[in-house]
């Protein structure tokens, strides 16, 4: 269908809307033409992606200046179906005989787009990185000249695209290419998929990609560098944007890392003594270039900067590298130096926080080793790792995390806090080094003050108001929206007593209650009866899940649940979990029924999708609040008191809610999908805690399924799961055809075309 | 052709614990009654269904072959795979419909999608009554499948002795029943196949019953003023509403009545007054018009 918002002729893939669909494109719009960020709510499954992507388009077409589309997802999986729904959405324009040259290219790591078969065997990404780069870098090629064809391995794929790019040629025609497509055709082009998206992101009009390739430094100072200020960002499942940022930040050393980096400065060390009898004159060009300036040393290829500098690029310093560095042997002895250090911090007995500033003073009254230096300490160790020609630089990997942690230990000071934890769990011995970012506000900066218009959104946000506060931004446009349902297609019951009328809760001071974790267990095998196919149920933390799942084992909780559904676990270990899934599916599949015990903040909770038979029902046992004795967390609230006036609860109990909403929502995929949410916790029937739940959920949230005990939620759910099995009949109540939406564009703009006509 | 042997099985809690598929409703009726006992044990689809399915392999290709489950259970324990299973009754052309008493249930749902039968749940009882006796009417013969094949069958006369003789079938006195028409034997009960020679043995009026259940009369389509030349109903010769007069002023009373009161057989075109269409769909399951017209060429 084709319709008018304001001027702007929007073609939409789809015969009918959504009203909130068409309400989410006004304030899009509204946002975008005013220049500003936006914030926006929905639901997912509710054609989130192809109302954002209509509307782009429709500006990218309509507009003078041509801005680009840069559209940050968290998953391969959605990345990929944001690309086929922006290459559906073309194919419908062409349809309609609009004629845009566009192109769309998504971009992951080598390990998803390499067709090199050499390398992508590989199981691991940073494995497969260090082999193509073996097979890529700048001197490889170089030295592959002087000897005979076929002595030194290169990668075919990559020689071709270069030849074929030196010749002028356009490297991939206009189009939308889903991944699989980019390396479709690269196999017939004989072409890198991975460069191919690369070098042809700043000639594309949408680039859609994960969230890192913007957000963090290490990555986006190569991907992201070339991108104009009048780009769209946006993030989409941004609800947990804060924490991708603060991660981005983040470095944690541990022993091992430490081990690791004293092996591989040793064997810098003979490298360089090898180089050194050989051809000292190399390590002699490279100590003039750094006396000159970093900067001219790195105008380099992309493809050999392995790893890059993990601070913002603004917060480079433009200096020169400072002398005591600069000789390669004294580099290295340097870093001995600084590894000691940490080692010997390594050897406290207690926990030690302390800020940034007091670390490197303590530094260098032990080691003289100055803030100048230990700043330039990543950049440095690039330039040398390129000097020297080194390959395998997977070896390398714990070194550069140190020198990583060096250089921006020097260089952020304000929202940062150094937490030195030598126990697991208080009693093993496992130390760990914690930098921690504690502001998110920090890594996304730029974002905002780069480009003009950055949108996030996610189904859910809310309360709206947290996110500007936490990343320090303005927003234009705040909005959450509705949604519209032909039949309420999901059930909320908050249970908040036990048959026996005990109330529930996770709260510490009763969650290992025989009573409470035996109402628990009652929750889970009376929805186990009644309740099809598959139940996903949630609880606040391993440790808890693992607790609760013992006792329910002693009281034969799990003998009663078994005879309905398999159960099966979620655990931190990814391979385990992927299993567990499979088999989850399978048993929902074939009728058997399963139990996925997961925990809010794992794997499962984000990103994996329980739709129609795989979660016909989702129950938080408890509030998923995080662990609050972790230092992190508690130097995080502190920080947030003192620099944004956000208090700890409110903070906690935000987290709280929107990971319980993002746990519930793994159910409802879309309109046709139906399944029960059950909060199982007294407190979720507070206000204080609703009210913190997107406006589409707390909409169906009836006083009638609020503080219900678990006999009297059970009944509600029988009778709803048998209305929902009826036949359902796609009566469009509720859905705009282009008629409704021109009537409501006339009511939009009467008021003030009436002004104009008076005018 | 003849719907005689319907597989109805039933799950209540556990393995399938009873079969009947006798063409004759006192028969399964009565074995309900007898086996409606208690249950225990774990439910499984798979094992019921490759028991029906067993069962329902003898049946000639030209009877429709049909599992009725009322399944009470959520969940089902099965010894295999069951996609495997549904595969085979894919293949065999056995149509499984089933009522749920609780929830729906995603392999039940995808196996009555894949073998064309009916998936419902029930909301209350009556709602349990009406799912079960839609199911109740057999289904249209498909043309793919109905390639005609004769099927040797025998009508046999009814008895009434005053001395009881020993039936073939359940070996017990009886004085009523019905005669082999090829091996004399006596027979309780039709239709059935007789169990000396194994004729299939059916009354004509199970014939004519089942008939039109195979062969449907088509829906009548409502005829627009512009085609309504008739003037009288075919079948009861009443006359039909003529066109009204349109009057220049007056035209709401026209649209009220935009029917033209006629409905078309698409096969005969023959056109009929409302009531003789529900008559001839609820009732007679035959269309005068096409029974006349086909006389006529014959």
């Amino acid at each position: 269908m084709k319709f008018f918002i304001g001027n702007l002729p929007i073609y939409f893939p789809y015969d009918k809307i959504y009203p909130e669909q068409y309400s989410y494109m006004v304030d899009l719009k509204k946002a975008i033409d005013a220049g500003g960020h936006c914030l926006l709510e929905m639901p997912s499954g509710t054609g989130k992606t192809v109302s954002l992507l209509s509307l782009i388009v429709a500006i990218q077409a309509n507009y003078k200046e041509k801005r680009k589309l840069i559209y940050c997802s968290r998953t391969v999986p959605e990345i990929e179906k944001a690309l086929a729904e922006l290459r559906n959405l073309i194919e419908y324009r062409t349809k309609c005989g609009e004629k845009d040259e566009y192109l769309g290219i998504g971009l992951t790591s080598r390990k998803n787009l390499c067709i090199n078969s050499s390398v992508n065997q590989e199981k691991w990404g940073k494995v497969v990185d260090a082999r193509c780069r073996n097979l890529t870098a700048s001197w490889i090629r170089e030295k592959s000249k002087l000897y005979s064809p076929g002595e030194v391995p290169l990668c075919n794929f990559y020689e071709k695209m270069e030849n074929d790019n030196e010749r002028q040629r356009m490297l991939i025609p206009d189009g939308v290419y889903t991944l699989e497509e980019l390396r479709e055709y690269g196999k017939e082009q004989g072409h890198c998929p991975y460069y191919m998206a690369r070098r042809t992101i700043p000639f594309a009009n949408a680039v859609i990609y994960s969230y890192h390739y913007l957000l963090d430094p290490k990555v986006a100072e190569l991907v992201s560098k070339e991108l104009s200020k009048d780009c769209i960002v946006v993030f989409d499942e941004a609800h947990n944007i804060d924490n991708v940022c603060i991660e981005s930040l983040s470095i944690d050393i541990t022993k091992p890392n430490l081990d690791a980096s004293a092996k591989s400065i040793a064997k810098l060390r003979d490298v360089i003594e090898d180089i050194k009898k050989k051809d000292s004159q190399r390590l002699r060009d490279e100590y003039d270039k750094l006396v000159e300036g970093l900067m001219a040393a790195s105008q380099e290829r992309d493809e050999d900067v392995y790893l890059s500098n993990p601070i913002l690029p603004e917060d480079l310093s433009h200096e020169a590298v400072p002398g005591n560095i600069r000789q390669a042997e004294h580099f290295v002895a340097f870093l001995r130096r600084f590894v000691e250090y940490l080692k010997t911090r390594m050897r406290a007995q207690q926990v030690v926080a302390e800020s940034p500033m007091s670390f490197l003073q303590n530094c260098r009254e032990v080691t003289l080793i100055e803030r100048q230096p230990l700043r330039f300490c990543s950049q440095r160790l690039t330039s040398l790792v390129r000097t020297l020609e080194l390959s395998d630089l997977n070896d390398y990997y714990a070194l550069h995390k140190v020198a990583a942690f060096a250089t921006l230990v020097a260089t952020y000071e304000a929202g940062f806090m150094l937490i030195l934890e030598p126990f697991e769990n208080d009693t093993i011995p496992n130390p760990i080094f914690h930098y921690a970012c504690l502001d998110a506000s920090i890594a996304i900066k730029p974002i905002f003050r780069r480009f003009k218009t950055v949108v996030i959104t996610s189904g859910t946000l809310s309360p709206l108001d947290m996110y500007p506060k936490i990343l320090n931004f303005q927003a234009a446009v705040q909005e959450s929206y509705s949604m519209t349902l032909t039949r309420n297609c999901f059930l909320p019951l908050v249970v908040t007593r036990g048959s026996d009328q005990v109330a529930i809760s996770s709260k510490f001071e009763v969650r290992n209650d025989p009573a409470v974790v035996r109402n628990f267990g009652q929750i889970l095998v009376e929805f186990s009866k009644i309740v099809p196919d598959g139940i996903v149920a949630f609880f606040p933390s391993y440790l808890y899940m693992e607790s609760i799942v013992a006792m329910w084992n002693d009281m034969g909780i799990l003998n009663e649940a078994w005879k309905h559904k398999l159960i099966f676990v979620e655990t931190p270990d990814a391979a385990e979990t992927s299993l567990a899934l499979e088999n989850y599916r399978k048993a929902c599949d074939n009728g058997r029924g399963a139990i996925l015990l997961s925990v809010a903040r794992g794997k499962v909770s984000e990103g994996i999708d329980f739709d129609h038979n795989y979660g016909r029902a989702v129950i938080m046992f408890g509030v998923p609040y995080q662990y609050t004795e972790s230092r992190i967390l508690k130097a995080r609230l502190e920080f947030l008191r003192e620099n944004y006036r956000i208090r700890e609860s409110d903070f906690l109990t935000f987290d709280a809610m929107r990971h319980a909403a993002q746990c519930v929502g793994r159910v409802l995929r879309g309109k046709t999908d139906y399944g029960l949410m059950i909060f199982s916790d007294k407190r979720f029937a507070r206000a204080d805690k609703r009210n913190k739940l997107p406006r589409w959920l707390n909409q169906f949230i009836t006083d009638a399924c609020t503080n219900l005990s678990t006999d009297m939620a059970l009944v509600t759910a029988k009778k709803f799961l048998r209305t929902m099995a009826q036949p359902f009949e796609r009566d469009q109540l509720g859905v705009w055809s282009v008629e409704d939406v021109e009537r409501q564009e006339r009511s939009n703009v009467g008021v003030g075309g009436r002004a104009a006509q008076f005018n | 052709m003849l719907r005689y042997y319907i597989g109805w099985f039933m799950i209540i809690q556990m393995i399938p614990n009873f079969h009947l598929n006798a063409g004759n409703p006192m028969d399964n009726i009565n074995v309900l009654k007898k086996k409606n006992i208690d249950t225990d044990g774990e439910p499984s689809l798979q094992n019921a269904l490759e028991m029906a399915r067993s069962s329902l392999i003898h049946v000639p290709a030209h009877g429709s072959r049909e599992i009725l489950i009322i399944m009470g259970s959520l969940t089902s324990c099965d010894p295999g795979d069951i996609n495997e299973t549904i595969d085979n009754l894919v293949s065999e052309n056995i149509r499984v419909s089933i009522v749920g008493l609780a929830a729906e249930v995603q392999i039940c749902k995808l196996m009555c999608k894949k073998t064309k039968g009916t998936y419902g749940v029930v909301l209350n009882e009556a709602h349990f009554k009406d799912l079960l006796f839609e199911i109740i009417p057999p289904p249209p013969v498909s043309i793919v499948k109905s390639k005609s094949e004769l099927v040797v069958m025998g009508f046999p006369r009814g008895v009434n002795e005053s001395m009881p003789s020993l039936c073939a079938c359940h070996s017990k006195p009886v004085s009523g029943g019905y005669i082999c028409a090829r091996c004399n034997s006596k027979i309780c009960d039709l239709p059935t196949d007789c169990p000396i020679c194994e004729l299939t043995l059916v009354s004509s009026p199970h014939l004519a019953r089942s008939y039109h259940h195979l062969f449907p009369v088509a829906n009548f389509e409502e005829v627009p003023w512009s085609s309504a030349f008739t003037t009288h109903c075919y079948s009861c010769q009443m006359p039909f509403q003529t066109q009204p007069q349109v009057v220049k002023g007056r035209s709401n009373n026209v649209t009220s009545i935009d029917s033209s009161g006629r409905y078309n057989c698409p096969k005969c075109k023959k056109h009929f007054c409302i009531e003789c269409d529900t008559f001839i769909h609820e009732v007679i399951h035959n269309c005068p018009g096409c029974l006349s017209t086909s006389e006529n060429s014959t």
